[in-house]
């Protein structure tokens, strides 16, 4: 217990790691309560239209302004939330539990396995995640859940080189050579040893990418690929309210500042983390 | 007379709250042509002790609280570094374990060669010495850098201007004779190969050639051998100590081994705890040994065949330096220990000409 | 006389070179690094073999090679006079419930993010079929044979000194009851007071268990100190073998010979290694030299010596060297104290 205790006073220590964690904490629990309670809890309802006067600007009564349509801003981007928060959840577990089994299994196996495997990775590197992302919408077409599944795509191969690379620092230690020696077999070699080891540096690497797989979903559904409207999305609102930066900036700003924050969040959790567990 | 004298130096390492004291009022000196090995396990503090002399200490996390270190009438420890670049490499000069590491691998080793070379005889433009020298660097006592020659790489990089000759063309000549000197085959061919091209007893001769270049008076050699085989071990040794003849330099022989001190060396130390606990010629340590952890140690060298003797070993572990007890250090670990051992610190007393001891048992 | 444990057949272990850029693993090349080379030695009951030499000598390439890590190119490995080059599956699990091996680096062979008690039950739960509370108890019986009692079960590694790691591995070593160990260096990297522990503690376990030890070691007078017999080797081949009195009083070898003069002694009266005649360095494993691979440092080299491999002679009973000229080293008598 007390080992849990203290990394957690570690990660409080630095004050970024402490900012971190409360941005972070912070969005799974809007994420939570909106994904369970829908709009309920919410102050007006994210899609009903003339709640307030159009383009009212911010104040006590809408906390982000109304956008032209007289739709409360701040429900909106409440909203919209779990949206971005889980299916980048769901990409950054998906690719780690790809990367981490691939990885490792390519590392140890070696030879023409590992080969064919860092060839079919870079195939996938050489590409930008958003052009490739954007071509699988293509081929699935838009919405939430294809856009979660073209994420996934572009993302594992950046997962399976970290997990292999970091797989290839330590399977030549003699705890794995006496393993091999003690009867025990690949599969189990890396359930027991190279994942076990190597899990920390991917947690680190997992939670300030986190960001990454944020920005690229909040660029898919700028692009009109995600939610269609009028449901919220933190992207597709720095669309449609582009426009308005010079006369209603706080329409475009305040959901790209929400991006910004979680995505400075996770980072600060990130290396705090790193910190905290004295990583290199 | 002494050519370098160690006077009441105490060193703490500053971790957090914590500090290590690694070296504990240590008294210590070395005089002209003689060989003095100082020998302790791993954790006693002769690292430290070493790098100390020639002012590469890391400070911070390192702290001289007190002492002094008297070579020919300057107190080293006063010195800044602009002071010290006058004595490191020219008086003084050190060599480290793994000579892979204090040579720079982007460069070839005439060039390295000849840049220590350089230091002295000053026929480059970039010269550090030079008053054309000016430094915004804070007025720091001690070196930040490990490697012996890694500040003057650095500084004279930024000096180079296209057209300005290489050290190793300036130097061609001197590089040569001290390539020979250190007995490398080929000289003329090493000169243009890389680090990673020698084998590590080449390398070793590459830093004694660079150490002893300007025949400095002493030099510090830490651990140089014990990355090495031993047939090339037994080289280096011998090399080193045919140097110190030719030359006329006095060795400051950091190590581990007792059996490499028996070989080579005039006067032992022994060092424990951060503290000397024993001192006296190699002989008088072999066939006299006092201290019960030199002893100890003794015992523990295998020798003779299987199932002659058995070794003791030491039961315990080496202290933790973190605060300095008013008791014997090696009480806690010694088969002769008294109930005084436990009450105060012995004191560092000669017991006959030349064999000193830190030790109730003698008191 | 006790029985034969394990022997090694003309083992050969080349490792080539790629050199296709294009095509990995399809190696057309010619350049093999020659790690050993025609490697016969055997070892029995109860005895401890030494494997001393330098760096590229070929030692660790041996030790993995007979812990079934390595295949040998060329060769043949027998265990209890069976075959065991080529088995696999349950054979391969039975024979490493008999061979078992420690490390040099203690700080590597232990997985830092598993306790002590998962450690060296893992040979255990791995290659027999005891109960969990079985298992348990072997575990601790085995920590404390090595010195270490229950406290060590549940701290990680980081929480023990370098001695008690390599206790620790020895203790995992043990575990199973091995008829043979193979130590790698297993005090290279430790203090010399922990070194002679282990090195004591290493002697009473194999009279308690009656293992086997083939001690593989840079250091001489270590090899002298522990072993029953020596194996010298040079440059991936055997150079000289015989009981640990005929190697150390009589070295025949002229390599052997060079080894044990350039080895330090506790002897400030015996100065020797500065007297050393020793010169050159080890030969590279991708182009030896033809001949015999100390040929350019040998202080008695002819002509034949550059030309054609020398065959392993006997000079006395069991004592033999991989010498063209024998007789050139006969009056000579070493002498480590």
């Amino acid at each position: 217990m007390s080992e849990a205790k203290s990394f957690f006073i570690k990660l409080t220590k630095h004050g970024t790691g402490l900012i971190g964690l409360i941005i972070v904490l912070t969005i799974i629990a809007i994420s939570l309560i909106v994904a369970l309670t829908g709009s309920s809890l919410l102050p007006y309802d994210p899609i009903e239209q003339n709640v307030g006067e159009p383009m009212e600007s911010p104040s006590l009564k809408h906390f982000f302004g109304t956008d032209k349509l007289g739709r409360d801003l701040f429900s909106r981007v409440i909203y919209a939330t779990p949206n971005d928060f889980f299916v980048s959840f769901s990409v950054i577990v998906t690719a780690l539990i790809i990367g981490l089994v691939i990885g490792t299994y390519s590392a140890l196996k070696g030879g023409i396995v590992d080969e064919i495997l860092m060839r079919i990775i870079e195939v996938f590197m050489a590409i930008p995640a958003l052009v490739l992302a954007m071509a699988v919408a293509v081929a699935l077409g838009a919405g939430v859940i294809n856009m979660m599944y073209a994420l996934m795509f572009v993302w594992w191969p950046w997962y399976t080189r970290m997990a292999r690379g970091e797989t290839l620092r330590i399977v030549n230690s003699k705890y794995i050579e006496a393993a091999v020696g003690s009867g025990v077999n690949n599969f189990k070699i890396m359930l027991r040893h190279l994942i076990p080891n190597i899990f920390p540096t991917m947690l680190v690497f997992a939670t300030i990418d986190f960001g990454q797989v944020i920005l690229i979903y909040s660029g898919l559904s700028y692009l009109g690929l995600s939610v269609s409207p009028p449901w919220p999305d933190w992207g597709e609102m720095v669309n449609s309210y582009q426009n308005y930066l010079v006369y209603a900036p706080w329409l475009p700003l305040f959901p790209g500042m929400i991006i910004a924050t979680v995505v400075i969040g996770f980072g600060l959790l990130g290396d705090g983390i790193r910190d905290a567990l004295e990583l290199k | 007379m002494s050519l370098i004298e160690i006077s009441n130096l105490s060193i703490i390492y500053k971790l957090g709250l914590q500090n290590i004291h690694a070296v504990q009022s240590l008294n210590l000196n070395i005089k002209k042509n003689e060989l003095v090995a100082v020998v302790g396990e791993s954790g006693c503090g002769k690292s430290t002790l070493a790098l100390s002399i020639i002012g590469l200490l890391t400070t911070p996390p390192a702290q001289i609280t007190n002492g002094k270190i008297i070579y020919k009438e300057t107190n080293l420890l006063n010195l800044d570094n602009n002071q010290f670049l006058n004595f490191r490499g020219t008086e003084i000069a050190m060599i480290f374990q793994q000579p892979m590491t204090s040579l720079n691998p982007s460069y070839k080793i005439g060039e390295q060669i000849g840049e220590a070379i350089d230091i002295k005889e000053q026929r480059s433009d970039s010269s550090i010495l030079s008053n054309k020298y000016e430094t915004n660097q804070p007025d720091f006592k001690y070196s930040k850098n490990k490697f012996l020659f890694g500040n003057l790489l650095s500084l004279s990089n930024l000096k180079r201007v296209s057209n300005r000759k290489s050290f190793s063309e300036l130097y061609k000549k001197e590089i040569v004779e001290i390539l020979k000197l250190v007995r490398i085959p080929d000289p003329s061919e090493i000169v243009n190969r890389y680090p990673h091209e020698l084998s590590g007893g080449m390398m070793q001769r590459v830093m004694i050639a660079m150490a002893l270049s300007q025949k400095p008076s002493l030099l510090i050699a830490d651990e140089p051998t014990t990355s090495l085989d031993v047939t090339t071990q037994a080289q280096i040794l011998r090399l080193m100590k045919d140097l110190m003849n030719e030359i006329g330099t006095s060795i400051l022989l950091i190590t581990h081994d007792l059996s490499i001190a028996a070989e080579i060396a005039d006067r032992i130390n022994v060092m424990y705890g951060g503290q000397l606990i024993e001192e006296s010629t190699i002989y008088d340590l072999f066939s006299k040994p006092l201290h019960p952890y030199t002893q100890s140690l003794l015992n523990c060298i295998p020798s003779g065949f299987k199932g002659e003797k058995i070794m003791k070993g030491i039961p315990g572990s080496v202290p933790l330096l973190h605060k300095i007890k008013n008791e014997c250090q090696f009480a806690g670990r010694c088969s002769k220990v008294m109930p005084k051992c436990s009450e105060s610190k012995p004191d560092y007393l000669s017991i006959s000409k030349n064999h000193k001891v830190g030790c109730f048992l003698y008191e | 006389m006790s029985k034969t444990l394990l022997e090694l057949i003309n083992i050969v272990k080349h490792f080539p070179i790629k050199n296709n850029f294009y095509i990995p693993y399809i190696s057309t090349s010619k350049t093999f690094i020659q790690a050993v080379d025609d490697v016969t030695l055997n070892i029995s009951e109860g005895e401890t073999l030494a494997v001393v030499g330098e760096s590229g000598c070929g030692k660790t390439t041996i030790a993995r090679i007979i812990m079934k890590f390595l295949k040998p190119t060329k060769g043949i490995i027998k265990f209890n006079n069976m075959d065991v080059s080529k088995i696999k599956g349950k054979n391969l699990k039975e024979l490493r419930s008999n061979i078992q091996m420690v490390f040099q680096d203690p700080d590597s062979s232990l997985d830092p993010r598993i306790k002590i008690i998962n450690s060296v039950k893992e040979p255990i739960s791995e290659l027999t079929n005891f109960s969990k509370s079985e298992i348990k108890q072997k575990v601790i019986s085995s920590l404390k044979s090595v010195g270490l009692n229950d406290e060590f079960l549940y701290r990680y590694p980081n929480q023990l000194s370098g001695g008690q790691k390599q206790r620790v591995s020895i203790a995992r070593a043990i575990s199973l009851q091995p008829k043979l160990i193979i130590l790698d260096e297993p005090t290279s990297a430790l203090d010399v007071s922990v070194q002679a522990q282990i090195l004591e503690l290493l002697i009473d376990l194999q009279k308690k268990f009656n293992l086997s030890y083939i001690f593989i070691t840079h250091n001489i007078a270590v090899a002298q100190y522990i072993a029953d017999k020596i194996v010298v080797m040079y440059s991936g081949k055997i150079v000289e073998i015989g009981n640990v009195n005929q190697v150390m009083t009589h070295p025949r070898h002229p390599y052997t010979i060079a080894l044990i003069s350039s080895t330090p002694k506790p002897n400030p009266w015996k100065r020797k290694i500065l007297k050393t005649e020793i010169i050159g360095e080890v030969p590279s494993a991708i182009n030896p030299p033809s001949g015999c691979r100390f040929n350019n440092r040998c202080l008695y080299v002819e002509d034949i010596c550059y030309s054609k491999i020398p065959k392993m002679i006997e000079t006395d009973k069991n004592h033999l060297i991989a010498c063209h000229f024998p007789e050139k080293t006969l009056n000579i008598t070493k002498n480590l104290d």
